[in-house]
């Protein structure tokens, strides 16, 4: 996975660039990774190896006078995976939950992570709810919100198609299991961007950036000292956030994970 | 017990001996000057320390006792043995109480016994083996029956002093001090899931009583004064330090704490885990998995002593280091788990026509010989025992015992055995017995050497079957053969065969990790890392798992299987074979097979991405065995779903680069850099992923062999070679940048710059092995091992706490706070962790609820009224049915077991197991962390109000909407549960109101049979007389027996009296209001409803653990006077019914807060008025109350007894009708009143058919 070759250097261009880290967050396979790829690379993998950890790339885009240095966090999807998210999500200024159209349950998922981010995350933090995979059904269909007694069978039927839909992509056209609507109503509930996108055919993606780039106080960063710490509240907070006490947002006395050895 | 001898009094026959007072027969001094005689037999002797008589001596002896661990109970009950002087002691007791329990049993079951034995030979027989399968099945997996007598009064004293559970088993204890505010001296008691300290020092008690999955971190330490390192802190999850020093074996100490709590740990981890055993099939209802501690309980013929023919129980503590040791040997050899170390000698090998010798030690478990020599001239032969052709002894002239070994491939080995010759003996003995055993494994050697290709390489025909290798040999190895040296590496290893045998045979020699550190040749690449790695032994040792495993599976599907199919395609996608179905097949099939073998792991990202790279390599069966040795043992916990391996891992790399690298590691702490931002992904999938492929796979190689330690040296490597760029670097975008770029060019030549052309040769990738391996020689497996060990206790609480924090965010909390929720959360998961324990570690799919055992737990644990004795986990006894508590009283009453105590057990689990009924909203027989919530939030925020209809409806078991006489009975039991523990007996007053109004209250539906009320009365009059008669029978008992002739005497009566009632149609019926009018008659019933009942879940306040001894003692009196009373008045109805109903009106008349109180205030002052007069009555008889029952407790309970039930006695003619009469126009009134409330609906409608 090669970047924006401008992005590499920090001391290229940095003079003007505003350096917003970014998270991606959602089930596993829903197309975080391939958003990422459209966005920085505009191109599309069909088997993308699943991200280990977390990716991490960089991206510019312009949005008027102000050049933007997005670092992007490309996290791992599985449920196990959860664990180290903390890691990523720390300090970030913008954070986009994915989900899968096709998938009812990527979307409860994605509704957990939003409700992690706003209790643990930077409170500042602009968060997009991004439903992928559009491309996968047909417009005809759209808004039509399935029952759950089908949910395990289009399941079935989307698993085939993720892995089919190279060779046999007009064949199949999934049900969309997510309405438009239902989702951009939670979005709008709970304060959220709202998109619907698909990294295959590169609709709607860029746009995803740019709305958050809009609405990320760059000015804000931009005045602070080091602009991608500057919407980090908890910037001087403990290392891993594991250990820190989110009930409270108090360290737990005494973990210090430094030199404790006792050899 | 089943054969007692006839006694003459059946009454007071004691079915059950107390528990915990009799031991094995230990010989004993019956003179001993420190021990009073209190009572004798012919036989028996019951005698009482000196010590606990005098106050002084008490405290003075006790600290001696303390100090030197002499401490003996103050009671013990001898036996008088005829043959020589010595007595035999057969059981001791903390109480007087229970040493009464056991001396009247004794008398009970032996003295007529041994009155027909005449032989003292035989009598003494007979005791003990009576006492002894006693002691046996009593207490069944105690220490009690170890056969070490020093661990067994340790484990007593333990257990007598910390209130743990019977099943809990001492595991060691050690004379230390503890660092209070004064130092005290005393003992340490170690348990599988309890660190304790008791010390008794003039006078002054100190009790410590810490839980093993509580435990934060373990440290050596000095001692305060910092002169002797024989201390060791241990700080617990709340940051709480407790300084333990003059150990004196503070290492052995340690080491058992260390794994003891690695052990607890591991099963907290399985406890808390994200998400539960995914690789479980979807259909599947539950799977056992391996108590830890299973291998350690092992029945040994306890043949060592005459006096203890009984089966023993070897100390725990043994079982553990064995557990140790093994556990040592089978990492060292890469040995399956099922290997255990059987015998072990100091030996000289010697192979084939050599000459060299080799000086070390030979171990031999079931199925393998195992030689190491650490010398100069290091080497390691894990030889299979399945693998030996011949074994000859040889008698040459040097060695006194030499083994001549022929293998397989006709190789010869020659052990000769340094040692006494006896021990030589014994270990060909063994070897003789373990070979035999091999020869269904010797058969099924050839099959799978043919799957080897080094055979086929030494045949000189390398064209193994396609189907049997790896993908690399249909789509070719990643990497130019010819730049990789192909050729000439195979040929080395061909000659390496030749010398030190091959596969299976094969000798580890000081050559062997030089050819591995220069890469392994493509053909030869897979069955080198299986010998590595040990997963050969395992592949051999389990012919046809692996595809037992596919077939046996074949067409189940799990949620594993479903995260699996979605990374197929995505499992190294560039290489040719994962654009094929051959490629994605194979990478399912081996990826499925784990995951149905170890469904609590199931499937995690990055193992597709390892698997795939290792199956280019290996045919499936070899990176199926590969894969489970990479997630068993070399990266344990990787992969769990927790992924506690990985982090533990990443925070051990992080201390290693504050010690090697402290500039950087600064840096990086400075600029809030993560170092696992860019290291997890390299430790999870081993580099595949960041390195190109070629370079992967040389970390591989020596990954295999040498461990996981490589990791850690490479990692730190690359973060040395490119330690200036990353000190610039100053965000974590910039350091992974810096990361990637580099791993980009490992291609390129370390020093482009040089003159030296061989210097120009050298890539960076030669460059970082050569760092990796020589600046970071200091890195070996046991230092990584010493550090996981102390770090993982950390890591765990940080992911219990990561766990606790995104379940309870998912959790509607109702009106608790967020400390409340916590703690919730952690007696739940308390309750879960020690239950699955109890249950043998079954884990079911639903593993994250309550059932209802656990719930019970869990209750124990907020409430201390639902603390259930669990003496024996009798849980037959609990099933949450509809059964009412009558069943099973009945059912109590024909089994010989009955007694008081198993009654209240059954009373208090039934009103919580109607409890856990009314908390499972969905029915599913489990309740979740949310249903526990739920539940508990409505009886804690609900009101007086809602609480009574909980009571209510808990209580109307027909679900008829009233409550019958039974149910009534039901309830009034429930409250004396629940009020056992209360001080002082106001709530008995209460509780026998409450029968008394209930009775009064409620509507008496009219029976066909009996004529009127009053008839009904006089009949259920009939059990108050037996309560009488068994009361003067009860006085005539001596007094050591007294109490449990009580507790039988009550049962009986109870159940004479169920029997009465049952035999009835039920013929009251009590609706909700009038349940409410009678609690708020009572003034202790309606501050119970109002505030008592929700209080007494104690979620922010510490809840008392330590019952006092006194309490439980207390309390059996206090039960069966409860249940005396509620079944005298229950039978003959109130003969104080007078002052109850004015009571009640003035209650109500008086406006308490409730609706119902608000509407009938304005009838009931009419009925205030009528019943004034016997105001004052009412108060008379509510002191005399008061004074009466705290005589019933007394010895001279009679009296107060005679008193009360006088009017029952005498006034059964005129004055009962008296009573009644006046009963019945208050009730008419009564009745009125409630006419005009309303409230009679419900009634009504009972009343018509």
């Amino acid at each position: 996975m090669s970047q924006a070759n401008d992005a590499a250097g920090p001391a290229a261009n940095s003079m003007k660039a505003v350096q917003v880290k970014l998270v991606l967050l959602g089930e596993a396979a829903v197309g975080k990774s391939s958003l990422v790829l459209r966005f920085v690379n505009d191109e599309f993998q069909e088997n993308k190896e699943p991200t280990i950890g977390a990716a991490f790339l960089t991206q510019k885009c312009r949005l008027e006078d102000k050049v933007i240095k997005f670092e992007i966090w490309d996290t791992a999807g599985q449920e196990r995976f959860h664990s180290l998210a903390p890691m990523y999500y720390r300090n970030a200024q913008a954070a986009v939950v994915v989900y899968d159209v096709t998938k009812a349950s990527s979307l409860e998922k994605a509704k957990s992570w939003v409700k992690e981010l706003q209790r643990q995350a930077n409170p500042n933090i602009v968060i997009a709810l991004t439903g992928n995979k559009v491309d996968l059904v047909s417009t005809g269909r759209k808004g039509r919100r399935q029952g759950d007694g089908e949910a395990d069978e289009d399941e079935q039927e989307d698993d085939d198609t993720v892995d089919d839909d190279e060779e046999d992509d007009e064949d199949y056209a999934v049900t969309r299991q997510v309405a438009t609507e239902e989702a951009s109503a939670y979005a709008q509930e709970a304060g959220l961007l709202f998109f619907e996108t698909s990294a295959k055919n590169g609709l709607g993606v860029a746009e995803v950036f740019t709305e958050i780039a809009k609405k990320i106080p760059l000015e804000h960063i931009l005045s602070s000292s080091r602009g991608g710490r500057a919407g980090g509240i908890n910037g001087s907070n403990g290392r891993v956030d594991l250990q820190r006490d989110g009930a409270n947002g108090q360290r737990l006395g005494g973990q210090q994970d430094k030199g404790a050895c006792a050899c | 017990m089943q054969s007692p001898p006839s006694s003459s009094r059946p009454m007071a026959y004691h079915l059950k001996p107390p528990p915990h007072v009799f031991i094995l027969p230990t010989p004993c001094d019956q003179n001993n000057p420190l021990f009073d005689t209190l009572k004798s037999t012919e036989n028996f002797l019951l005698q009482r320390t000196k010590a606990s008589k005098s106050q002084f001596l008490n405290s003075f002896l006790g600290t001696i006792q303390n100090v030197f661990d002499t401490k003996q109970a103050p009671f013990r009950i001898l036996f008088r043995r005829q043959i020589d002087a010595q007595a035999l002691m057969i059981g001791e007791a903390e109480t007087q109480k229970s040493i009464d329990q056991a001396w009247s049993w004794v008398q009970d079951n032996f003295v007529i016994g041994l009155q027909v034995l005449d032989d003292p030979q035989e009598k003494e027989e007979w005791v003990l083996t009576k006492i002894r399968s006693l002691v046996t099945r009593a207490d069944k997996g105690t220490d009690d029956i170890t056969s070490d007598e020093k661990v067994r009064s340790a484990s007593r004293a333990f257990r007598q002093t910390f209130n743990v559970l019977p099943s809990e088993r001492l595991v060691s204890y050690y004379s230390c001090s503890y660092h209070g505010r004064v130092m005290n001296q005393g003992w340490m008691y170690i348990s599988e899931n309890y660190l304790c300290f008791y010390s008794f020092m003039l006078g002054m008690e100190t009790k410590i009583f810490l839980e093993l999955k509580d435990i934060g971190d373990l440290q050596k330490e000095k001692s305060k004064r910092g002169v002797f390192a024989d201390a060791i802190r241990v700080v617990m999850k709340d940051s709480q330090e407790y300084f333990f020093s003059n150990l004196f074996h503070r290492d052995e100490t340690y080491d058992m704490l260390v794994q003891l709590t690695t052990l607890t740990m591991e099963r907290l981890l399985r406890n808390t885990a994200l998400e539960h055993a995914p690789g479980m099939s979807n259909g599947d209802d539950g799977e056992t998995i391996k108590d830890v501690f299973s291998v350690d309980v092992e029945n040994l013929d306890g043949n060592d002593s005459p006096h203890s023919p009984a089966p023993t129980t070897r100390p725990l503590r043994l079982g553990l280091e064995e557990q140790k040791r093994d556990n040592q040997f089978q990492l060292r050899f890469n040995l399956p788990t099922s290997e255990h170390m059987m015998e072990d000698s100091s030996a000289t090998m010697v192979q084939g026509d050599k000459t060299d010798m080799f000086h070390g030690r030979l171990y031999m478990s079931e199925s393998f010989l195992c030689f190491i020599c650490v010398e100069a001239d290091p080497c390691i032969l894990v030889l299979p025992l399945y693998t030996i052709r011949r074994v000859e002894r040889m008698n040459s002239r040097t060695a006194m015992y030499a083994l001549n070994i022929l293998t397989w491939h006709q190789m010869r080995i020659v052990f000769r055995l340094n040692g006494p010759i006896t021990q030589c003996e014994k270990f060909c003995g063994t070897l003789k017995t373990n070979l035999k055993l091999q020869v269904r494994a010797m058969r099924s050697l050839k099959p799978f050497l043919a799957t080897c290709f080094s055979e086929a390489l030494l045949a000189d025909r390398p064209d193994v079957a396609e189907k049997d290798s790896g993908l690399g040999w249909i789509f070719e190895f990643p990497g130019d053969p010819k730049k990789l040296k192909n050729k000439s590496k195979t040929k080395l290893w061909l000659q390496y065969f030749k010398d030190n045998g091959r596969n299976l045979t094969m000798t580890k020699v000081a050559t062997f990790p030089k050819l591995i550190r220069v890469g392994l040749p493509n053909k030869l690449r897979g069955e080198i890392w299986e010998a590595c790695s040990g997963s050969l032994y395992l592949r051999s040792m389990n012919p046809g798992e692996y595809t037992r495993l596919l077939k046996d599976n074949e067409g189940k599907m799990s949620l594993s299987l479903e995260e699996i199919e979605k990374d197929l395609n995505r499992s190294l996608p560039e290489y040719q074979a994962y654009q094929a179905n051959q490629g994605i097949n194979r990478l399912r099939n081996v990826l499925s097979a784990y995951a149905w073998k170890n469904p609590d792991l199931g499937y995690c990202q990055a193992m597709n991405i390892v698997t795939s790279a290792i199956l280019i390599y290996q045919s499936e069966e070899q990176a199926f065995w590969t894969l489970n040795v990479l997630c068993d043992r070399l990266l344990p916990g990787y992969y769990s779903t927790s992924m506690y391996g990985a982090l533990l891992d990443q925070t051990i790399l992080e201390h290693l680069l504050e010690k090697t690298m402290p500039i950087l590691s600064k840096h990086l702490k400075k600029v809030d850099v993560q170092l696992s931002v860019a290291c997890l992904p390299w430790f999870l999938s081993l580099f595949i992923n960041s390195m190109p492929l070629v370079y992967a796979f040389r970390v591989l190689d020596c990954f295999f062999f040498e461990g996981p330690k490589v990791l850690f040296q490479i990692s730190l490597a690359i973060l040395k070679v490119n330690g200036d760029e990353l000190l610039a670097s100053k965000d974590d975008g910039a350091f992974m940048d810096v990361l990637k770029k580099y791993f980009g060019t490992l291609d390129d030549s370390a020093f482009p710059n040089s003159t030296n052309p061989k210097a120009r040769a050298l890539t960076k990738f030669n460059e970082l092995m050569l760092v990796a391996y020589k600046e970071f020689e200091s890195v070996t497996p046991e230092l990584v091992a010493e550090l996981r060990r102390n770090h993982q206790l950390k890591v765990v609480h940080n992911i219990g706490s990561f766990t606790k924090r995104s379940q309870l965010r998912n959790i509607t909390p109702g009106k608790f706070s967020k400390d409340e929720m916590s703690v919730i959360y952690d007696r739940f998961y308390s309750a879960l962790f020690y239950g699955r324990q109890q249950r043998g570690g079954s884990v079911k799919q639903e593993a994250r609820a309550l059932d209802s055992n656990t719930f019970v737990s869990f209750l124990g644990s907020i409430a201390h009224w639902a603390q259930v004795e669990d003496d024996q986990m009798d849980n037959d006894d609990f099933r949450p049915t509809n059964g009412s508590p009558q069943q099973h009283r009945r059912r109590g009453s024909t089994s010989t077991t009955s007694t008081t105590r198993e009654r209240r057990k059954i009373v208090g689990r039934h009103f919580i197991s109607r409890l856990f009924e009314r908390f499972d909203q969905n029915g599913t027989g489990l309740l979740s962390l949310q249903e526990v919530t739920t539940g508990l939030g409505d009886i804690i925020h609900g009101d007086l109000m809602t609480r009574m209809q909980l009571f209510f409806d808990m209580h109307d078991l027909n679900k008829d909407g009233t409550l019958s006489r039974d149910e009534i009975l039901g309830m009034s039991e429930s409250l004396l549960f629940i009020f056992r523990f209360d001080d002082g007996d106001s709530y008995l007053s209460a509780i026998s109101n409450f029968i008394r109004n209930a009775f009064e209250f409620a509507e008496k539906v009219e029976s066909p049979k009996k004529g009127s009320d009053e008839e009904a009365l006089i009949d259920l009059g009939n059990p108050s007389e037996e309560d009488k008669e068994t009361k003067d029978d009860e006085s005539d008992n001596s007094a050591a027996s007294e109490r449990s002739v009580q507790e039988t005497d009550t049962t009986t009566a109870s159940e004479k009296e169920d029997t009465v009632t049952t035999a009835d149609e039920p013929e009251i019926q009590m609706s909700l209001p009038s349940f409410r009018m009678v609690v708020l008659a009572d003034e202790a019933l309606e501050k119970f409803f109002d505030s008592g009942f929700s209080s007494s879940f104690k979620l922010l306040e510490p809840l008392d653990r330590q019952r006092g001894l006194f309490a439980r003692e207390v309390f059996d009196s206090l039960l069966s006077e409860g249940r005396k009373l509620a079944g005298s008045i229950a039978g003959g109805i109130q003969n104080r019914n007078r002052s109850a109903v004015s009571s009640t009106v003035s209650k109500s008349s008086s406006g308490s807060t409730s609706t119902l109180a608000s509407t009938s205030t304005s009838n009931n002052t009419t009925l205030d008025t009528s019943t004034s007069s016997s105001s004052a009555d009412t108060k008379r008889d509510q002191t005399n109350e008061g004074e009466e029952h705290p005589n019933t407790n007394e010895d001279d309970e009679d009296e107060g007894d005679d008193e009360f039930f006088d009017d029952d006695e005498d006034g059964e003619g005129d004055d009962l009708l008296d009573e009644v009469e006046k009963f019945l126009t208050e009730f008419d009134l009564e009745g009125g009143a409630k006419k005009d409330l309303g409230l009679t609906s419900a009634t009504d409608a009972a009343d018509s058919p």
